[in-house]
């Protein structure tokens, strides 16, 4: 068969035995497309790889040789910060890590001067345990609608974090 | 509602996940319309032959792209290919996949093999370069290589259908071994889902090749189009069975998760279980049994296939939507649903309208560069100067030869203004 256009290009059937050639040439991409599947599988397969299972045997002494973010518990707090620890101590707060709300302060205790801990002031960080969603039974921990509560407004504005609980008095100590 | 569990709370599972088993669905129904042509031999499907492949690359490339945006990190999806584990059903999809990627680009590249040598000899400049790289230099087009070319075709869409159904059951395959899930955990699921999967392909294959004729302005190939109309029909009604034979199954057996399941599609997802899901089968059902009625016109018998298609391709979208997400409603403790909100954004409805337009972009793109069309002169897919050169050095003279031809959009325009739809119908 031929195709022409005009004078320039012409094609016509190859000589020799070219019927099968496109499949050959398939052929050859399809194994060479294999080939190369199996190097990079090969070079991107991490070294350790299933030492112990199915994953990477080194991530257990990389993860073993980092240094721990946490700080052990709230005693090592009190030590520097009494008011709170005191406060939290007799609040209803008082089974809540510190670390809960402020964060991992490890460095904080060894160079309290040089990191400062996160300060949430936000209703979010109550939210996270006071809103009242389905899953969420009262009678476990107490719940609340925050809008309705108290209009979204941060909780701050009225509850102290250490004692959350107000007394009739209204204070904020 | 009623009693849920603290991780429940969130549908982990979103819109891409609804999605993916959608778009998979039409690749493989795409591709099983072409086989059967291709395998079966039935030929009044052969004007839908090269479409529905070409339907079912555009959309096979979409396909993925769901699931790797849900990931939220693209590149650990390698990490499947690299390491996967053998027990993971999920592992196996990358394998699937690619798989049936490769079958499909192989049986179009050989069907187009001759096109792309004819197109690389005639035209210029850059595009003649792109056809000369993607004939990959195998240009001999004689008889004896076209025989082979085509059996090729046979026997990679014998591959094919295996694969599509594989490709496709696969995707039910994982929600029905979830155990913990009454709502998917049944061996049904990969049927069901194989079946509602060529229902939809056919449908969109009824739709794409309704509104290219239209678009085209070419008269259509109605016997093709009411075979497509008959297989659609034939599977919808399997489909139909066995989607309801499994929630009768359940009530009828009444194990202990029958009271939530029929709380789901009672009061949770009514909207789109039965105002969707069942009610666009029902509809469809009922149009392309009167559509093949003797006293209907050939005009409306094509309009009550094309609401048909349209019916089903929503009714589809519903079922999966009902399933992946609806699987997700029913809490754990079996007396409580969580809620599902739309986002718009993050896995929601903006990128997944996005998702549903992709494949059609790129099979515009694919059909301007490998013309499907088997009723059209090949040369009209060529510039008209090279037409006009063509021709005149071939000697071919006549009437129209040279006259220009419409864009695609000028062709929509005059339509619409001039009212000339459904023109060449009578
Ligand atoms: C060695 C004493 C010491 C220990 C132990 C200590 N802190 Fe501090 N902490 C300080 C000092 C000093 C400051 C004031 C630093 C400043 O204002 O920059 C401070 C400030 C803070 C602040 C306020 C930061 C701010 O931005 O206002 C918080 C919150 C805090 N510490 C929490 C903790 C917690 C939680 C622990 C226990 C894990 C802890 N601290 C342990 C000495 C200590
Ligand atoms: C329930 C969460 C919560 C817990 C538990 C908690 N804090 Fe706080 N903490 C807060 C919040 C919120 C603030 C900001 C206080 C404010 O705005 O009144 C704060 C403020 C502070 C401050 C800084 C006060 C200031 O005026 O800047 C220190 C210091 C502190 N906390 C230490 C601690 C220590 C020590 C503990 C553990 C004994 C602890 N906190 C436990 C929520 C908490
Ligand atoms: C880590 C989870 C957690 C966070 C964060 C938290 N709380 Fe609490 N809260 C508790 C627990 C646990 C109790 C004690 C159980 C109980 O009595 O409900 C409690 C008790 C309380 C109470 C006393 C309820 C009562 O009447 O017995 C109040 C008020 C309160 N929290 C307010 C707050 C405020 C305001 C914040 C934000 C600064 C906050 N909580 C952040 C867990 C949390
Ligand atoms: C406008 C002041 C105000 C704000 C802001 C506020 N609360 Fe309260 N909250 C109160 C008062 C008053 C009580 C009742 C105290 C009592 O009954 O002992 C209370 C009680 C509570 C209780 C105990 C409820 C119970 O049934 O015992 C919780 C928990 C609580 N608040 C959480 C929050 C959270 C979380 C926020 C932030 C979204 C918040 N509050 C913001 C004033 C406030």
């Amino acid at each position: 068969m031929i195709f022409d256009r005009g004078d320039k290009v012409t094609i016509r059937q190859e000589d020799g035995n070219p019927s099968a050639q496109a499949v050959f040439r398939i052929g050859v991409i399809l194994v060479l497309a294999v080939v190369i599947f199996v190097i990079v599988r090969q070079m991107m397969i991490p070294a350790s790889f299933g030492q112990y299972g199915r994953y990477r045997g080194n991530s257990i002494s990389e993860n073993a040789s980092l240094n721990a973010a946490y700080a052990g518990s709230s005693n090592d707090c009190g030590e520097c910060h009494q008011q709170e620890f005191m406060a939290l101590a007799q609040a209803q707060h008082r089974e809540i890590d510190c670390q809960s709300c402020h964060g991992p302060a490890a460095k904080h205790v060894s160079k309290p001067a040089v990191t400062s801990p996160i300060v949430q002031e936000t209703a979010e960080l109550c939210n996270s345990c006071h809103r009242q969603i389905a899953g969420r039974q009262d009678g476990k921990i107490v719940t609340v609608r925050p809008l309705l509560h108290s209009g979204g407004v941060n909780c701050t504005r009225c509850h102290n974090p250490h004692r959350p609980q107000l007394s009739f008095e209204g204070d904020k100590s | 509602m009623g009693y849920v569990f603290p991780n429940e709370l969130e549908i982990n599972w979103g819109l891409f996940i609804v999605l993916y088993p959608y778009l998979t669905g039409l690749v493989a129904g795409a591709f099983i319309v072409s086989s059967l042509y291709h395998v079966f031999r039935i030929s009044s499907l052969k004007p839908v032959s090269r479409l529905a492949l070409i339907a079912a690359l555009a959309v096979l490339l979409v396909a993925p792209m769901t699931l790797i945006s849900h990931l939220g990190q693209p590149l650990r999806a390698l990490n499947m290919l690299w390491t996967p584990s053998p027990t993971s059903a999920m592992a196996g999809f990358g394998y699937i996949y690619s798989f049936y990627l490769i079958i499909v680009l192989l049986e179009i590249w050989f069907m187009y093999r001759k096109d792309l040598v004819k197109f690389a000899a005639i035209k210029d400049g850059w595009t003649g370069k792109f056809y000369n790289l993607l004939t990959l230099g195998a240009k001999d087009v004689s008889e004896k290589a076209l025989h082979i070319d085509h059996k090729v075709v046979g026997i990679l869409a014998i591959i094919g259908i295996p694969s599509a159904a594989f490709l496709h059951g696969y995707v039910g395959f994982i929600f029905g071994a979830i155990k913990a899930n009454p709502w998917w955990s049944t061996p049904l699921m990969p049927v069901i889902f194989l079946l509602s999967a060529i229902v939809s392909g056919i449908a969109l294959l009824i739709v794409i090749f309704e509104v290219t004729c239209w678009i085209r302005r070419v008269k259509i190939d109605f016997e093709c189009m009411m075979a497509m109309n008959k297989y659609l029909w034939v599977f919808l009604i399997l489909a139909f069975v066995l989607e309801i034979l499994e929630i009768i199954f359940i009530g009828y057996e009444g194990k202990e998760e029958w009271p939530a399941i029929k709380g789901l599609i009672f009061e949770v997802i009514p909207v789109t279980f039965f105002g969707v899901q069942i009610a666009g089968m029902v509809l469809a059902f009922f149009l392309l049994l009167a559509s093949r009625k003797k006293n209907i016109s050939q005009f409306a018998a094509r309009i009550m296939t094309f609401v048909s298609g349209g019916a089903i391709l929503l009714s589809v979208l519903a079922m999966r939507f009902n399933v992946v997400i609806g699987g997700q409603l029913v809490s754990k403790s079996l007396v409580g649903y969580t809620k599902f909100h739309i986002p718009i954004w993050e896995e929601g409805i903006i990128p997944t309208l996005i998702f549903l337009v992709l494949p059609f972009v790129l099979m515009t793109i694919m059909v301007k560069l490998l013309p499907p069309w088997l009723d059209e002169e090949p040369l009209a897919a060529v510039t008209v100067k090279r037409r006009r050169d063509f021709q005149a050095a071939r000697g071919i003279e006549g009437e129209g030869a040279a006259e220009e031809i419409p864009t695609l959009w000028g062709r929509a325009a005059s339509t619409l203004v001039f009212g000339k739809i459904f023109k060449e119908v009578e």
